[in-house]
């Protein structure tokens, strides 16, 4: 999936929905909070109410506004409570905070009402008429607080951006797997892709190759045949060239063989063997074309470890990575090393040489890749394809100046 | 800091000899009226801690004497708890409050020396108290 698929279908219609979380959230406040004071300023109205016909009922009575408002002292959410006459003198009063009675006078009226932002929270406060006997009217100063309300907004709104928080959370989670995800299916389709166009060169190759070898043969068989004819009928001075000439007919067949070998199936033929069986034949193979190959190589194989392959070609295989090595690290000795470990035989292969360069190191193992200038690129394909024939795995690791090491992973018997 | 120690000894001990008393009566104004704000230049003349609401800690009051009309009033601080700066008497005030009964001023904000104490906010709600209180009752005495 593009990354910019990946935005039209999953984070733009998120962000739209937290967006739409958001609009919806808002307005609920809103009409939450609208709700709730006007629930608060009806309360207010019959608190005052209520209020006014006692305080009436006491005035009537004859009894002072001191007296009265003694009763009715302010409770839980009422704030201040003053009584006022005609002339809105206050008469008596009294309020939580100290000296706090934060109404005008001259805007005092029945009916008046409002909301005062106090450092305590918001304060509702009305004036309600309260009639005092004949042809007298007082005027009730009432303040409601609105802090309870307050909390339960303030609770609200903690939840909906704790739920938001958390919606953006997981679809954050959610991206990122989705992201992960993707880069994955990525690389893997590339991977997949490459494999494919390299199976498809080789398949190329192998036809080409499979046939040049197979027209090759036959004329070097003649060639053979013909050397060995001439042996027999040439004077002595002239056999040395002969036999010359047939040397160099059979090692242009074995490079036919070895191409043949590199692109056709690889059937094996395995037996139970042990590590030093393969070891000792990997090191006479190596011995026919190394000389030195006694003095350089180092071999440490587990005494009876098991394994079950094909002796002939994981040998061959192994005889490969060796050459390898011996011709990089010059004079310097090379390390096979194996044992047995948790039902596998684990081989390796460590030289001291030069080290296999960045750019080349991804190469190594492709068919007809060779950073020598004799080289046919075969060996290296040829061991891995081997080792992966026997259900294992072969991995190198490299560094610059340092040499090379080749683990090789082979299911024991 | 001398002069500090020596008026905070004076506050402590003004505080206890008074802490019992009860708050004498106040007339029904005395309330921050946003109505009758006044703006006071004059001078201190005199420092006492009296219980003005019922149930409330003492208070400081400075007995302060206008420069322009050498009228006296009786202004009403904060908490002595809250007040914590150095004032002494003789000292030049500035005060701006509400007019709270006869001779009695209600201080929203001190400015002396340079420096400006804000006691209450304009409406009156005083600085002391940071947080909504608890549903208990406190009943202030203005009236009662």
């Amino acid at each position: 999936m593009k990354r910019r698929s990946l935005l039209v279908f999953f984070v733009l219609p998120f962000a739209g929905i937290l967006v739409l979380f958001a609009f919806v959230s808002f307005l609920n406040r809103a009409d939450f909070r609208k709700r709730a004071e006007e629930l608060a300023r009806g309360q207010l109205d019959a608190t005052a109410h209520i209020l006014a016909v006692n305080i009436s009922h006491l005035l009537i009575e004859g009894r002072v506004p001191e007296e009265i408002l003694e009763i009715f002292a302010p409770e839980e959410d009422i704030s201040f409570l003053a009584l006022l006459d005609e002339d809105k003198n206050v008469l008596a009063w009294n309020s939580q905070f100290e000296g706090y009675l934060p109404m005008s006078l001259a805007r005092a009226a029945p009916g008046e009402s409002g909301i005062i932002d106090s450092p305590a929270g918001k304060i509702f406060h009305t004036f309600t008429a309260v009639p005092a006997g004949p042809g007298r009217t007082y005027l009730l100063y009432l303040g409601y607080s609105l802090s309870s309300m307050e909390e339960m907004l303030s609770r609200t709104g903690r939840n909906a951006l704790l739920f938001f928080g958390l919606l953006v959370l997981v679809g954050a989670l959610f991206f990122h797997e989705i992201s992960v995800l993707q880069a994955r299916y990525v690389a893997k389709a590339r991977e997949a892709e490459t494999e494919r166009q390299e199976k498809e060169r080789f398949r190329e190759i192998s036809a080409f190759t499979s046939g040049v070898a197979h027209e090759i043969k036959n004329p070097l068989n003649s060639l053979s045949l013909l050397c060995d004819l001439l042996l027999n009928n040439v004077p002595p001075e002239i056999r040395p060239e002969v036999i010359l000439g047939k040397e160099q007919v059979q090692a242009v067949a074995r490079i036919v063989d070895r191409f043949s070998s590199a692109v056709k199936p690889i059937q094996l033929a395995s037996e139970t063997l042990s590590l030093e069986e393969i070891f000792r034949l990997t090191e006479e193979i190596v011995g026919r074309e190394f000389p030195d190959a006694g003095r350089r190589l180092r071999i440490k194989a587990q005494t009876g470890a098991p394994l079950t392959a094909d002796r002939e070609l994981l040998a061959q295989a192994l005889a490969n990575l060796l050459k390898n090595a011996l011709e990089a690290s010059e004079g310097s000795s090379v390390t096979l090393e194996g044992r047995r470990f948790r039902k596998r035989a684990e081989i390796r292969v460590l030289d001291t040489g030069p080290g296999i360069s960045t750019a080349d190191f991804p190469r190594i193992f492709e068919p007809f890749f060779s950073t020598k200038d004799k080289g046919l690129g075969i060996g290296l394909y040829l061991a891995r394809k081997i080792i992966e024939a026997h259900g294992g795995r072969i991995e190198a690791r490299s560094r610059e100046g340092r040499g090379t090491e080749f683990h090789i992973q082979i299911p024991g018997a | 800091m001398r002069s500090s120690l020596c008026f905070l000894l004076v506050g402590l001990i003004a505080a206890a000899a008074l802490g019992g008393q009860k708050a004498p009566g106040q007339p029904p104004q005395h309330f921050y009226n946003v109505d009758k704000e006044v703006r006071l230049e004059g001078t201190v003349r005199e420092i006492r801690f009296e219980p003005r609401y019922k149930d409330r800690a003492t208070f400081l009051v400075v007995v302060l004497q206008t420069a322009r009309s050498g009228e006296t009033f009786n202004v009403e601080v904060s908490p002595s708890s809250f007040f914590n700066q150095d004032l002494h008497q003789g000292e030049r005030l500035t005060i701006v409050g509400s007019l709270a009964g006869e001779g009695a001023v209600i201080a929203r904000q001190m400015r002396f020396r340079g420096e400006t104490v804000i006691l209450r906010d304009k409406k009156g709600f005083p600085s002391w108290i940071r947080r909504p209180v608890s549903p208990k009752v406190k009943r202030g005495i203005g009236g009662l």
